[in-house]
């Protein structure tokens, strides 16, 4: 009841002009940025920061959002209609969508992209509204060692889980962590990798790290992509954009089960909104009568992709709201920025800021009905916008990087940084480092060396205050069978072939 | 270039850089009068990065790689351009003003990428490189209040 109370207080607060200002801006960017393939949700909230940073916190965050689960509606516009996924969220939507707009019903498929984005969405955030406060509740008596082990997990987690190897993505981690280092050590005050330079004495700024490595790096990589020739957009009537009943009466199954596989992946860390959308679309085609119609134009094979992004997209905000723990690289740009709003995202936050965090709950609903009519009737725009030619998106893009960053501390310097960044995520996008682990580094990394240095100290240096707590022991014991886990699978397949042709 | 080279150049360079993170920890104290010393976290990072690339580079070595796979020169061009032309930028912008500056830098970026066939595109580029120029000053000296430079023309 009090969870109602709160809510409704928070939905009053988000249909302020101000905040509906905000989530509007926030809400198409993000569909323009789903449609563009040059640019994920991620870059964009990076880019985003320097220039929201300046407004009131509640204000700044509903735009920040608005971008991210905005450009998961945006992503299915140009996976429909021309075959290409905007965002890689929305990679699966491709598989039945664009065969249903080659086969002339592209209005039934954008339709129910739509519907079941809204539907998968609704559920998430009633989980959310349901799920976030007595978790937070239930975070507030977790002690350094629980936040320990649950950094680490996550760590581990999006580092094994979020990349096809893990050499890279422990590497890339490693330089995540090492670039949080640089700076004055928060404990004896010593300066750390700073070379002597008075600019590096407070250490490296997390969003020209983030712009640099996400936004100009997406920009030099996306010149290596782009060039190819595309194909008209195919045609299709205003009012066929609307759902059909029919559709969602048939495909009622895949939406709920698309919009729970959706939340749950959502909110592990590491796995994120792409691998709930494969997950779902498999779950799917498990469940049809019919699997054989799944690839060539079923109409489920949209439902169900659609519903589980926009559910992962909500969920993956509630470990960051009440563990302060980003699962991805968008929640680790949004921590980024809530710590440069003055929030410490966490248990507390829901203490000491209930008066940012239900507002932030009401701006979710407000924009998830928002995109609802705004798709429908920007989708003709949306569609356009990827014929926009890279040379010239891409010069403004990094346009508004060189303002964005200087706008962060007035500093030239930090510009030199981002392009350095930017060097290194084109080197990483090229060589397949993942970059997502590298930005949990960096925005973690302090926080768990301050946490476990302190325990330390505590503890008079001994190292067992990490597993006496069952729940830090078995988040560690989790961590450790990640690993354990396919090794032991490998060492038995080998063994069992040895046996075998002995 | 070939791909494999920018691999095994790019696997060393972390490897020498885990290395020195490590060596530095040593010198700041891995541990130290609060338990822990200002090298201790550094120990561990460099550590991880140390064992990864060795592990990177001697999958490379034992595996091989594609030696077809290449970075070719129309990718490589524009983007060594780009990162000259921001540095020029960067350089200049504290002394010519970053939104004098910025027409010619939006311009350069977009010939680096794509040089236009036509009398039309040329002005289309131009035009959204001076139109984008008085946007970002609108938005980040007017709206926002950010200092940007003017340089010694004050523009």
């Amino acid at each position: 009841m009090e969870t109602l109370n709160l809510l409704a207080g928070g939905l009053t607060e988000a249909l302020s002009y101000k905040m509906l200002l905000a989530t509007l801006i926030g809400v198409v960017l993000g569909l323009a940025v789903g449609v563009l393939p040059a640019l994920g949700p991620a870059a964009a909230v990076a880019i985003m920061l320097p220039l929201v940073v300046k407004f009131e916190p509640t204000t700044a965050m509903a735009g920040l959002a608005g971008v991210y689960y905005g450009a998961m509606y945006g992503g299915a516009v140009t996976s429909i209609l021309l075959g290409i996924p905007g965002e890689s969220a929305s990679m699966m939507t491709t598989m039945d969508g664009y065969p249903m707009s080659r086969n002339g019903e592209s209005g039934r498929a954008l339709g129910m992209s739509v519907y079941a984005s809204f539907f998968g969405g609704l559920i998430a955030l009633v989980l959310f509204t349901a799920v976030a406060a007595p978790f937070a509740e239930f975070a507030v008596a977790f002690g350094p060692a629980e936040m320990t082990a649950l950094m680490v997990m996550a760590l581990s987690f999006t580092t094994v889980l979020g990349g096809s190897d893990a050499w890279k993505g422990f590497a890339s981690l490693a330089l995540g962590l090492w670039f949080g280092m640089i700076g004055l050590d928060m404990v004896t005050g010593a300066p750390r990798y700073t070379m002597g330079s008075i600019n590096l004495m407070d250490g490296l700024e997390f969003s020209v790290v983030a712009i640099g490595i996400f936004g100009l790096g997406q920009v030099f990589a996306a010149l290596g992509e782009g060039g190819e020739g595309k194909q008209a957009a195919p045609t299709y009537t205003f009012r066929s954009l609307f759902p059909r009943l029919r559709d969602m009466v048939i495909c009622w199954k895949d939406l709920v089960v698309g919009s729970v596989i959706g939340f749950v992946v959502g909110v592990l860390p590491g796995a994120g909104a792409t691998a709930a959308t494969i997950f779902s679309y498999a779950a799917s085609k498990k469940m049809s009568k019919t699997p054989e119609r799944f690839g060539h134009g079923a109409i489920e094979g949209v439902a169900a992709p659609e519903a589980a992004n926009n559910a992962a997209s909500y969920a993956a905000m509630i470990p960051l709201f009440t563990l302060g723990i980003p699962g991805s690289g968008t929640t680790a740009v949004m921590l980024g920025g809530l710590l440069m709003l003055g929030l410490q995202p966490g248990p507390l936050l829901f203490q000491d800021h209930a008066d940012f965090v239900w507002p932030m709950i009401g701006t979710f609903y407000t924009g998830n009905l928002m995109l609802v009519f705004l798709t429908i009737l920007l989708t003709p725009v949306l569609a356009s916008i990827v014929y926009v030619p890279l040379a010239l998106l891409l010069p403004l893009i990094s346009g508004i990087v060189m303002f964005g960053v200087y706008g962060i501390n007035y500093s030239m310097f930090d510009v030199w940084c981002a392009l350095a960044f930017g060097v290194l995520g084109w080197v990483m996008a090229k060589l397949r480092y993942p970059a997502v682990p590298a930005l949990l580094g960096v925005v973690l990394g302090p926080i768990l060396e301050q946490g476990v240095r302190r325990a330390l100290l505590s503890s008079g240096g001994d190292p067992t205050i990490f597993v006496e707590r069952p729940l830090a022991l078995a988040l560690f014991l989790m961590t450790a069978a990640l690993f354990l886990v396919p090794l032991g699978r490998k060492w038995l397949a080998t063994f069992q072939a040895r046996w075998k042709a002995a | 270039m070939k791909l494999n080279r920018l691999e095994l150049g790019f696997g060393l360079f972390l490897l020498i850089l885990g290395s020195w993170i490590v060596a530095q920890a040593v010198s700041y104290g891995v541990l130290g009068d609060n338990i822990t010393g200002a090298g201790f976290f550094p120990f561990i990072s460099g550590g991880l990065l140390t064992i990864s690339a060795i592990g990177i580079l001697v999958r490379q070595m034992r595996e091989g790689s594609d030696e077809t796979e290449m970075v070719p020169f129309s990718e490589l061009g524009p983007i060594g351009g780009i990162i000259a032309a921001t540095a020029v930028f960067l350089l200049l912008a504290e002394t010519v003003g970053m939104v004098l500056l910025t027409p010619f830098y939006v311009a350069a970026v977009a010939y680096l990428i794509e040089v236009p066939k036509t009398p039309r595109g040329h002005a289309v580029v131009w035009s959204v490189a001076v139109a984008f120029a008085v946007f970002a000053y609108l938005l980040f000296d007017y709206g926002l209040g950010v200092p940007i430079p003017h340089g010694i023309l004050g523009v």
